[in-house]
């Protein structure tokens, strides 16, 4: 006998697991040997897509071979259905129905559906039977087009927990009901969102942090979209180069990886609050946003990124910048990024702070003072609404220093962890011994008035003292 | 263990034609039926595997050293596995895929089969015969009731003479 036709069985149906439905049951032609290989191979894949015949004869080629399988005890490992339905046609649902149970009653480990309706455009959309989210415990991935998904498609509990990948397209969904499904599948690692209508804010948190950058829940979505607020922590979106995102309002991005590339080539029209908050891959990339009616920009994180912005209209905006100094850092690149950061958001009332990680290195930014002098005369100082300082005291006057030489704020606030009062005489002196001469002091020479107020540890108010 | 010595603790593999292999155990545990020798205690001396030649196990060897070198990234090892297959021919695939079913290695059973049913892709069932040298042994009256009982099958194939 040839190679291939002397391996085990057990391999030849793990060869044939690879192959389309269609190729896999061909091989029954090839010899007597083969003939019954492919009936019990682990999986089963059906695509209404590629099917040349009538409806009937897809329906009942799908019933024959799930018959076969439960009539000899056996188990579908994986299923996979390509289908199409109509309300009118009660058959195919009935028949869907009584397959998902049966799919359901084997155990099936994983099950793919993609479903479409042959409804029209425009006219309303045909609900998504109940059976999917209701029976089927072992979806991991649906693909919906062209149906209405609401309360009636999940009237009882939604079942289908171990789902990983949803792909609406054409869809109605409200809000709450995708809310719903989010929340009850917490297994979702990718979702797509192509024109659906109703659905108008998407907020994905993933409570589990991913470890590795595989198991990053991926979102995608695609214009046209409707969407106005996407809101996601801990994974991965997709944006696609030159989208439009023409009723976006609100973008929260909190520790979410994304083509940064692709976002700068997208427009957002409508866009009023962006927040960036501590997405590590933004340190490689340049951003452009483009979003003229920009009202508030948030960023939180480790480095300085570089954003720009496009020309804005008129009007008052707000910027809450916060940035964390690494004892790693070098001081004049850092500042120098600062300047630049800060010089996109000119147009932006900027309250600005500044963390410093404690070190026991002793203060990190004095040892770099000297170099900071360099900053001098490349860019001037930008005007912020305040500098917030978060430091040791000992890193205090320094880091006070480094900021001044890139940015004037109006109020300056600090935060001493377990600050005490003779702290607070240790910075009075800092921000009044401006007659020192030393170079050092330089930028707080520029100071123009010193007040300090304190609030008590039992927060009975402000104390102004003098 | 490896890790716990710091010096690496390396395995002695006998093919059934009496080759011997030093392999790193820490590449050599990708294959579940050595893993469990060595979590019985059997690894001390050499390893014997009965349904494995010498041609074979040194190409198994090579790709667990390569596969375990890589580390926690999917794309890169897939890339690895379709660069490390991509000039074996039949036999050898055939050899492998035994060899990885035998030695239990499911990611190396799961590319050499996929890549072997990627030949089949698509493909006339008078190409997949002549490419494997399949017999066929169906009168041509039994052929065409099988043909006919699957003829939904049958569109869409490449075409070919004896289709």
């Amino acid at each position: 006998m040839d190679r291939i036709s002397e391996l085990p069985k057990e391999i030849l149906q793990q060869i044939l697991y690879f192959l389309s439905q269609e190729d896999a049951v061909r091989t029954s032609v090839l010899s007597k040997s083969w003939h019954n290989i492919w009936c019990t191979r682990p999986n089963l894949d059906f695509s209404e897509a590629t099917f040349n015949g009538s409806k009937q004869e897809f329906l009942s080629l799908v019933d024959k071979n799930l018959q076969r399988y439960c009539d000899e005890r056996m188990c579908v490992k994986e299923f996979g259905l390509c289908i199409s339905l109509d309300e009118s046609d009660r058959e195919s649902v009935l028949r869907l129905e009584n397959w998902i149970r049966a799919l359901t009653d084997m155990g099936t480990k994983k099950f793919c559906l993609s479903i479409r309706s042959e409804s029209e455009h425009g006219s309303e959309f045909f609900h998504l039977p109940s059976v999917v989210f209701e029976v089927a415990e072992s979806l991991q991935d649906l693909h919906v087009e062209k149906f209405t998904l609401d309360q009636k498609s999940f009237e009882r509990t939604i079942l289908s927990k171990h789902l990983k990948e949803l792909h609406l397209e054409n869809v109605y969904i409200n809000n709450k009901d995708f809310q719903r499904i989010i929340s009850c599948c917490p297994l979702v690692e990718t979702a797509s969102i192509k024109s659906c209508k109703g659905l108008q804010n998407i907020k994905f948190s993933f409570y589990k942090t991913p470890y590795t950058e595989d198991e990053r829940c991926s979102i995608e979505i695609n214009p046209p979209s409707y969407i106005q607020t996407i809101y996601i922590t801990n994974g991965d979106l997709k944006f696609h180069k030159g989208a439009d995102f023409r009723n976006l309002e609100y973008l929260y991005l909190r520790r979410v990886t994304t083509s940064w590339d692709h976002l700068s080539w997208c427009k957002f029209p409508s866009l009023k609050l962006l927040v960036i908050d501590n997405c590590d891959r933004l340190k490689e990339s340049r951003i452009f946003i483009d979003a003229p009616r920009i009202i508030c920009f948030d960023y939180r994180g480790d480095f300085i990124p570089s954003i720009s912005f496009a020309t804005t209209t008129p009007g008052r905006r707000y910027s809450n910048t916060r940035v964390t100094y690494m004892p790693s850092d070098d001081a004049t690149t850092w500042f120098f990024k600062l300047n630049e950061l800060l010089e996109s958001l000119s147009r932006f009332i900027t309250s600005l702070s500044i963390y410093q990680y404690s070190t026991n290195d002793g203060d990190v930014i004095q040892e770099n003072i000297n170099l900071l002098q360099g900053i001098n005369g490349c860019n001037k100082p930008v005007a912020v609404e305040s500098l917030w300082l978060d430091c040791h005291l000992f890193s205090f006057s320094s880091l006070l220093n480094g900021a001044l030489s890139v940015c004037r704020p109006r109020i300056i606030d600090a935060f001493f962890f377990q600050g005490k009062m003779d702290h607070i005489e240790r910075v009075w002196k800092i921000l009044t011994e401006r007659e020192s001469g030393d170079e050092e002091r330089l930028w707080l020479q520029d100071l123009e008035e010193v007040s300090i107020e304190v609030e008590d540890k039992n927060g009975e108010g402000w104390h102004p003292i003098t | 263990m490896a890790a716990e010595t710091g010096t690496p603790t390396t395995l002695t593999l006998k093919s059934n034609d009496d080759e011997l292999f030093s392999v790193a155990e820490s590449a050599a545990i990708l294959s579940v039926t050595i893993r469990n020798m060595v979590e019985d205690g059997c690894a001390g001396g050499v390893i014997p595997l009965d349904n494995v030649d010498g041609k074979t196990l040194a190409s198994v060897i090579t790709y667990m050293n390569g596969i375990s070198a890589i580390p926690a990234d999917e794309e890169k090892k897939k890339s690895y596995r379709d660069k490390f297959l991509s000039d074996k021919d039949f036999e050898t695939l055939a050899d492998m895929v035994l060899a990885a079913n035998y030695l239990n290695m499911s990611c190396l059973m799961d590319a050499v089969s996929a890549k072997i049913a990627q030949v089949m892709e698509k493909k006339s069932v008078g190409w997949v015969r002549r490419k494997f040298g399949i017999e066929n042994d169906y009168t041509p009256e039994e052929e065409a009731a099988v043909k006919e009982e699957h003829k939904w099958t049958f569109e869409g194939v490449e075409t070919d003479d004896d289709n």
